[in-house]
């Protein structure tokens, strides 16, 4: 009986490949009567048919909110929520939005002052060959 | 510059103004002089009239005490001659504001509850020996009040209903058959009325028969010529009397009836009142047979031309008496033809609310898995119930005496009643 090898199930890539996108649910919202909702129905109609294929990892739901401004709320997976109001705003106006609530991890926003940000940085710090003694050329 | 003075001062200036007397509503037998220091003590606080009077209210002085007229001695000849005419035109309005209001006391256009009030003979006075009185009131005749007489329904008559020119909303023809049956009814009518040279009678509301009068209008022959010009042939006169009839009103009920009101009106009236309602509203013709109509037409009646505003005008009203659809204006502008106007009527009307538009024309979103489309708001308890979460939320509720929806536990806001000084 010949020996078989054990089959590969998962291929490794270093860590590539696994990114998992934060953003779990986004929440449209309009309202039929209002006229601050001219442009999320507009939105709705014609935009989000494609916006919604092309992420198909983030659950989408679509419901009217009457009497009010249309919004849209987006859920990560850290638990927590984002929303901005739409309210007066282009369908392309509306999707930029959109796009910024799909891309956001979910946390707060943070104002970035390094160009380098690590989780663990280093106790020594970066190395730099100007640093300790200089080199005799 | 005659202008400014020939204008007449409204009623109610006058009114407020001017030094006549204002006498409370409920005490017209009060002496002028007391009348006139009440009056002149409220006017000094305000400028409204204080109390109300219909004679008062079209200008006139309430008391037979006139108020005193300026002299027309004092005043240049012109202007005296401007008030005499203008006082001349105020006392004529005056009587006739009044002889309209009169007549309208006189024979009253709402059904009034009866005056008499009759008074049951008491039990000694009854001489029959065989009479026993009920002790309790099962089965005895119950007799409706007075006072929601005028929100009773039942105590209006026919003639005070609202009738509208076209059907409701509701009563719409939408079978497709039937409305092309109907367009050709109104294209033939009109162009009779046309063809026989009542253009004036075009504007007037038209007779809208009955089956025999749909027959008679759809057996002419239509012969359409080149440039979309058409004549009708075959009994032209029948249909345009049939056009010219105005239908009579119901004929005014009997006190005698007025009187039978009170009694208990039997439920088979109401059915066959209906019934003849409904007889009224319908297009006298049936879907199946409306489609045989439409094979045995020739095509070619679709291309009448409408370019003439006038025919245009009274084949659309016609359809709008017929089938209640009323074509939009910006839409009749580009109606060309008969066919044209087919087309709009068979146009479907916009969907009203984004989700019945995404269910009707957007499947390519409903259809993608990660995409849910609510009808409605999407409430807290709906998201408990998604979650399986919300009978366990209720139970705990039920259990501790707390109402799981609604506010009708709490008691009434009074504060709008504070604001209006009620409470």
């Amino acid at each position: 009986m010949p020996i078989k090898a054990i089959p590969k199930i998962s291929k490794g890539q270093n860590g590539l490949g696994a990114f998992i996108l934060q953003c779990r649910k986004l929440d449209f919202h309009y309202c039929d009567w209002a006229g601050s909702s001219v442009g999320m129905n507009g939105f709705i109609k014609s935009v989000l048919p494609k916006f919604a294929a092309q992420s198909p990892q983030v659950e989408i739901t679509v419901s009217p909110r009457p009497k009010r401004h249309p919004h849209i709320i987006g859920h990560y997976v850290n638990g927590k929520q984002k929303a901005i109001c739409v309210k007066n705003m282009e369908p392309l106006e509306i999707l930029k939005k959109a796009e910024i609530l799909r891309n956001a991890s979910g946390e707060k926003n943070k104002r970035v002052l390094k160009a380098v940000t690590s989780r663990n940085p280093s106790v020594r710090g970066i190395w730099s060959p100007y640093h300790g003694k200089p080199l005799v050329v | 510059m005659r202008r400014i003075p020939l204008l007449r001062r409204p009623c109610g200036l006058s009114f407020a103004s001017s030094p006549s007397v204002v006498v409370p509503r409920f005490s017209p037998q009060v002496s002028a002089p007391a009348a006139s220091a009440t009056a002149t003590s409220t006017r000094c606080i305000s400028s409204t009239p204080s109390s109300w009077s219909r004679a008062g209210r079209f200008g006139q002085p309430t008391l037979d005490r006139e108020p005193e007229p300026t002299p027309a001695s004092s005043l240049p000849p012109q202007q005296s001659t401007e008030l005499s005419e203008t006082k001349q035109l105020s006392a004529e309005e005056s009587r006739e504001v009044d002889d309209l209001v009169q007549s309208q006391y006189d024979e009253p256009t709402i059904p009034l509850p009866p005056r008499t009030r009759t008074w049951a003979p008491k039990q000694e006075e009854i001489k029959d020996s065989s009479y026993q009185p009920a002790d309790t009131g099962e089965g005895l005749p119950e007799l409706k009040s007075t006072n929601d007489w005028f929100s009773d329904d039942e105590n209006w008559d026919a003639t005070s209903q609202f009738v509208g020119f076209a059907p409701a909303s509701d009563e719409r023809v939408q079978d497709l058959r039937i409305l092309e049956v109907l367009l050709r009814r109104a294209v033939v009518e009109a162009l009779v009325m046309n063809q026989e040279g009542k253009g004036k009678s075009m504007a007037n509301t038209w007779g809208m028969g009955g089956r025999n009068e749909l027959v008679k209008a759809l057996g002419l022959r239509v012969v359409v010529k080149e440039g979309g010009e058409a004549e009708v042939q075959g009994d032209v006169k029948g249909v345009l009397e049939s056009l010219e009839e105005v239908d009579e009103q119901p004929p005014e009920e009997d006190e005698e009836d007025e009187e039978d009101k009170w009694k208990d009106e039997e439920p088979a009236d109401m059915e066959t009142e209906q019934e003849a309602i409904e007889e009224e509203i319908a297009p006298f013709v049936e879907p199946e047979e409306a489609a045989e109509m439409c094979k045995g037409w020739d095509k070619t009646w679709r291309n009448i031309s409408l370019d003439d505003m006038g025919l245009k005008f009274a084949v659309t009203k016609r359809i709008y008496q017929l089938t209640g659809h009323r074509i939009h204006d910006y839409k009749l502008h580009s109606i060309l033809t008969v066919g044209g106007l087919l087309k709009v009527l068979h146009s479907k009307p916009k969907p009203t609310k984004l989700f019945e538009f995404i269910e009707e024309r957007k499947p390519e979103l409903t259809n993608l898995p990660n995409v849910k489309v609510y009808s409605r708001r999407v409430t807290p308890i709906d998201k408990e119930k998604e979650v399986g979460r919300w009978k366990v939320i209720e139970r705990e509720l039920e259990k501790r005496g707390l109402p799981a929806t609604g506010h009708s536990h709490l008691p009434k806001p009074n504060q709008r009643a504070w604001i209006l000084g009620k409470a």
